[in-house]
């Protein structure tokens, strides 16, 4: 802004002076500013506040996804299903020993039918021999004629009994070879059982190691992203808040818009006026004392090469 | 029925493979569970050797042999039947192995046929009859003829030796 000086005066002394042509512009300059300066305004405080609200929520996530709870429930999952394989396993390792106390039972049964089959065996020798003995007392009977009736009845019994004897002496040997097929055939499904069980016990217990180690790995690329997206959180909280510390440039800006705006505003009236050079020193030593940043007083230096250098403090907000 | 004719229509059935043949119970001491007989050597095939009566050496003969049928296989029925033939004016003792006793019983003259005059696998003069009992028919052996004399001599003979070298 350059003072116009009417030629005919000298610098210390009040002059008449034409007011300036250029005068009313300085209003419509002095309004342009002070809307550039809302909007400005308007927008970095919206734009500060939707900041203070995203570090707010990375704040709340972060607090949120603490790994100390979150570890402490699939550890505790873990080891419950650990607990688990455990028991089922057991279980199934106890009716394989079930199986196993069976296989040995029926052993042992083979065993007494083998005592079975050689008492069959012993009866029908018995009833055999008593056999033998029927006929050659029945023989002796017919030598002795009359006297030996009596004791050919007696042998004729005799021969009966022993029949008898023969007869359910094969019927136990009948009766224990079937005892002996079952238990043969029993003693075989047991094995082939207990073989197919080993197996699906084995598989079986592998299987689930397998979705164990599995389920133990997933968790700790789980806790790994989670511990990298905490780390990025924070960073970029970091950022958002660097950011929130640039954007007080506003406060600078808003400042030096609202110095200038009203600085114009005093302008017209004063043009109407005349003025001297004091004048013009006076007003711009005003002009200094309302300066709040560094910035201004910078400028204020290089451009006031006519001026001289203010020489009060610099108050800084 | 007097006493005596009873006796002489008493008979032991027994088997030789899976035929029934029947002796006389007058002619029969006794029957032995099969003991393995002491060979004699030079000795006609059906004769299997001796066996120990009660310090007696008894010959033992092979009845299959003697029908000239293929030799007996000893199972755990396999017996001796110890006979009594008159030949001449002497008493011999001899055994019998066969395949299984089976009863003593009654075969009354009226249920015994005579001998077929062919179709027998055995020679007619070693057969009696053929008895009938339910319903079957048993080969009543003639027990002299078929132990006979001409090989009784053969057999005595061997048990004298038998008896001397014992």
């Amino acid at each position: 802004m350059i003072l116009r000086f009417s030629k005919t005066h000298d610098a210390s002394e009040t002059v008449a002076t034409t007011p300036s042509p250029y005068a009313p512009a300085l209003p419509i300059l002095a309004k342009q500013v002070d809307t550039a300066r809302a909007q400005m305004e308007e927008a970095i405080v919206a734009l500060s506040e939707r900041f203070a609200q995203i570090v707010q929520r990375i704040d709340s996530t972060l607090t949120a996804s603490q790994s100390s709870k979150q570890d402490g429930d699939l550890a505790a999952i873990l080891s419950t299903g650990k607990a688990d394989l455990v028991a089922v396993i057991g279980a199934l390792k106890e009716i394989h020993e079930a199986r196993n106390t069976l296989a040995d039972e029926i052993r042992g049964l083979a065993e007494h039918t083998e005592d079975l089959k050689r008492m069959a065996a012993d009866v029908e020798m018995i009833a055999f021999q008593t056999n033998m003995l029927s006929l050659n007392a029945a023989i002796e009977a017919a030598h002795a004629g009359d006297a030996g009736k009596g004791f050919a009845v007696v042998a004729h019994e005799v021969r009966s009994l022993s029949r008898a004897s023969r007869e359910t002496g094969k019927r136990i040997a009948e009766t224990v070879n079937s005892i002996t097929h079952t238990l043969t055939s029993i003693a075989r499904t047991n094995e082939s059982v207990a073989v197919r069980e080993t197996q699906a016990v084995r598989d079986s217990e592998s299987r689930i190691h397998e979705v164990l180690d599995r389920f133990t790995n997933i968790s700790g690329q789980l806790a790994n992203s989670a511990e990298e997206l905490r780390a990025d959180s924070a960073l970029i909280q970091g950022e958002i808040g660097q950011s929130l510390v640039h954007l007080q440039f506003q406060d600078r800006v808003g400042q030096i818009l609202g110095h200038v705006s009203s600085t114009l505003q005093e302008l017209p009236p004063l043009m109407e006026r005349t003025a001297t050079e004091a004048c013009a020193a006076q007003f711009l030593e005003t002009m200094a004392r309302t300066y709040t940043t560094s910035e201004q007083h910078r400028n204020h230096q290089a451009a006031a090469d006519v001026s001289p250098a203010p020489s009060q403090a610099v108050t800084f907000f | 029925m007097s006493a005596q004719q009873s006796d002489q229509h008493q008979y032991l059935t027994f088997m030789l493979g899976k035929e029934a043949f029947a002796l006389g119970i007058l002619s029969i001491k006794e029957i032995l569970e099969y003991a393995a007989p002491t060979e004699i050597p030079m000795m006609p095939a059906f004769i299997r050797g001796v066996v120990n009566l009660r310090g007696a050496a008894v010959p033992v003969v092979d009845l299959s042999a003697r029908f000239n049928r293929p030799a007996q296989v000893v199972t755990k029925q396999t017996c001796i039947v110890i006979v009594e033939v008159a030949a001449n004016e002497s008493r011999h003792i001899i055994g019998v192995v066969v395949d299984a006793v089976n009863e003593v019983l009654e075969i009354p003259a009226a249920e015994i046929e005579p001998t077929p005059s062919f179709g027998a696998s055995i020679r007619a003069d070693f057969i009696e009859g053929m008895g009938k009992v339910r319903g079957k028919f048993v080969i009543i052996l003639n027990a002299s003829r078929v132990l006979s004399t001409d090989d009784l001599e053969a057999l005595t003979l061997a048990a004298h030796e038998s008896s001397a070298a014992a």
